[in-house]
């Protein structure tokens, strides 16, 4: 071998590849399906999963955010719904300008997040059982509030926000990019960003060091519920009027994305351009499924199948943490 | 019996106890005409019986520190391939062994990975729970969404049959509920359920074969949740696509209430019967004011919030009482 090749030999023995894994499998993934299947690499499609991605993109920084902490929301599917039906409710049953219903809305929002982070935080509750709680409470609430509107196509102006575009593109896909962007660099960079990998490496001794633990938490529990809100918004909007089942499952996709894209239940890892990979992953697996006219039943048995085994990766690699 | 009773007053579901009990009397007397008929007792047993089943594996898996929310959807799809075989002419009995079968499997993927694999319970379940799910809806494809009618008499036997004016299956109950009793209480195996609960590695010091009583204790729960399943859908006579739906939280609410904790090492049988009770009675409730199925939610949403919370709150001033923060 010449002495260039086996530098390069050696630099690629020090790249650390499971740090990559999610790219490479991604692109793995999506080179397979555009080789196999000739519907699949079209404009249209692709387009139609970058932009599903643009609505959900929010979700997940909330959940990654949550999962470097250690922590986890499950309840934020049950608030996508929530909040897409109730503003649709101040809009089109109150009459209140589209501006103000969406200001409302995500106040609740946040007060859903302040009432999560609050019993996490005082009373130390498994934030796991906690979220189920106001998971199913506003799964109910969502189906009274339907049940109540029965099924209406919402006014014009809100579905439009969905729709709006700058140069023919979609704003949500420019939003995506420049949020988990900068997001991304924060997390990397700035001092107060990365308190949260501290505290989810080792939340005492992160304490000890002065670190306002309780605060940071039930901050970014606030902040992963009005994202989440945001992202019914945006989702009901697009669909334009009151769906049953919307956001059902969604937070499980949710985890299972940040988990592909090297989150941890155990807390410390996690970036939120991986978890979007991750997303993105799961999103061109359910697409291919399709592609490959797979019945749609098999959905749940394919995300929980990747779910287990990404979880099971992920405590194989972390395992010398904690022990069930 | 003075023990007993002297016992049952100094724990703290002391208060579940008193608000079943009032419960029942308001019940009674406000709403004799339409609570206390015969009808109403005989839909409690056949509600509460399957509840129970279900809830005696949670709360052995509670007291040895973790939980399993797959036990809705393994019930559903034990429920929905034994009326499969069975519409395929397989006589009763094999069909009952290959509905519990399905539910020691997913028991057995469960606590394998959680023992052996060292995996989160909770994210471990939540998977079976999706896949058991999924499962459940490509078994009952097409036609078949509607239900799968069961016609075998000696299979209907089991939930719709009554002996001494009780429901099968209400027996069925009362001797899982008090094998389980007696086991966890008086025997050395179960007591050894606590001990991990309590204190995990400690357990695995002294010797206590923790892994494989961890295996055992989720294919138990897995098992009983098809036992579950079963039966409901023989009492019914027909298979549900939605049997089990959201049944795991509704079973956690129970053993909590009735004195588990999510921390472990705490929690006894009768205890988690007496939440399936109280549950029922709540949903006898709801039915009788007339309150529709998306308020119950809310309803069980807050209990769940509410519970969950109280058990944190109590398990952080014993600790803090042993001085472990």
């Amino acid at each position: 071998m010449t002495e260039a090749g086996s530098k390069i030999g050696k630099g690629l023995r020090n790249v650390n590849f499971g740090q990559y894994s999610i790219y490479i499998v991604t692109v793995i993934a999506f080179l397979f399906l555009s080789l196999t299947r000739e519907n699949f690499f079209r404009y249209t499609n692709v387009y139609s999963l970058v932009f599903g991605l643009s609505m959900e993109f929010l979700l997940i920084i909330g959940i990654t955010l949550l999962l470097i902490m250690g922590e986890v929301d499950l309840s934020i599917g049950s608030v996508y719904a929530f909040a897409g039906v109730f503003t649709g409710l101040l809009v089109y049953e109150l009459e209140i300008p589209l501006i103000v219903s969406i200001v409302i809305c995500l106040t609740v929002t946040g007060a859903i997040g302040f009432v999560n982070g609050f019993l996490v935080v005082r009373f130390r509750a498994n934030s796991l059982m906690i979220t189920i709680g106001t998971m199913i409470f506003f799964r109910g609430l969502t189906d009274v509030l339907i049940n109540f509107l029965k099924g209406i196509t919402y006014p014009y102006e809100y579905r439009a926000i969905a729709n709006f575009k700058i140069l023919n593109v979609n704003f949500t896909i420019f939003l995506m990019f420049i949020v988990i962007i900068a997001l991304e660099y924060l997390l990397i960079n700035h001092s107060s960003f990365k308190k949260l990998y501290y505290i989810g490496e080792n939340t005492l001794s992160a304490k000890l060091y002065g670190i306002r633990v309780d605060r940071i938490k039930h901050t970014i529990f606030i902040v992963t519920s009005m994202t989440a809100g945001m992202a019914g918004i945006l989702g009901a909007s697009r669909s334009g009027q009151t769906v049953w089942n919307t956001g059902q499952g969604l937070e499980f996709k949710m985890i299972t994305a940040a988990i592909l894209g090297g989150a941890s239940l155990f807390g410390g890892k996690g970036s939120v351009v991986k978890s979007l990979f991750g997303l993105f992953l799961l999103t061109i697996i359910l697409n291919g499924l399709i592609m490959y006219s797979v019945d749609p039943v098999w959905t749940d048995v394919v995300v929980g199948t990747v779910l287990i085994l990404a979880i099971v990766f992920d405590t194989r690699i972390n395992r010398e943490k904690l022990v069930y | 019996m003075k023990q007993i009773l002297l016992r049952i007053l100094k724990t703290k579901e002391i208060v579940v106890i008193v608000i079943t009990i009032i419960m029942f009397l308001i019940l009674s007397i406000g709403a004799s005409s339409t609570f206390l008929t015969i009808i109403t007792f005989e839909s409690l047993q056949a509600s509460i019986a399957p509840n129970a089943i279900v809830a005696v594996g949670m709360i052995i898996l509670l007291i040895s520190g973790v939980f399993d929310l797959s036990v809705g959807s393994v019930m559903g799809l034990s429920g929905a391939i034994t009326a499969l075989v069975l519409s395929h002419g397989l006589p009763a009995i094999p069909a009952v062994f290959v509905g519990l079968g399905v539910g020691l499997g997913f028991g057995f993927i469960n606590g394998f990975l959680v023992a052996f694999g060292g995996v989160n319970p909770l994210i471990v379940t939540i998977g079976t729970l999706y896949i058991g799910r999924g499962l459940v809806n490509a078994v009952m494809r097409g036609e078949l969404r509607y239900g799968i009618p069961i016609k075998n008499q000696s299979f209907l036997v089991l939930g719709q049959g009554m002996t001494l004016g009780i429901y099968n299956m209400f027996w069925i109950m009362l001797v899982v509920l008090i094998l389980a009793q007696f086991i966890t209480l008086k025997t050395s195996r179960g007591r050894r359920l606590y001990f991990i609960g309590s204190n995990y590695e400690a357990a695995r010091l002294v010797g206590i074969k923790v892994k494989r009583t961890r295996l055992l204790t989720f294919m138990l729960s897995g098992f009983l949740a098809a036992m579950a399943g079963v039966l409901a859908t023989s009492r019914f006579g027909i298979s549900s696509l939605y049997l089990g739906v959201n049944l795991e939280l509704k079973i956690i609410i129970s053993c909590l209430l009735g004195g588990a904790s999510i921390a472990g090492g705490q929690g006894w049988v009768a205890g988690s019967f007496l939440g399936v009770i109280f549950l029922a009675l709540i949903v006898s409730v709801f039915n009788i004011l007339e309150i529709s199925p998306y308020w119950q939610n809310i309803i069980v949403g807050i209990i769940l919030v509410f519970i969950v919370s109280l058990d944190a709150y109590l398990v952080t001033k014993r600790k803090k009482a042993l001085g472990e923060i």
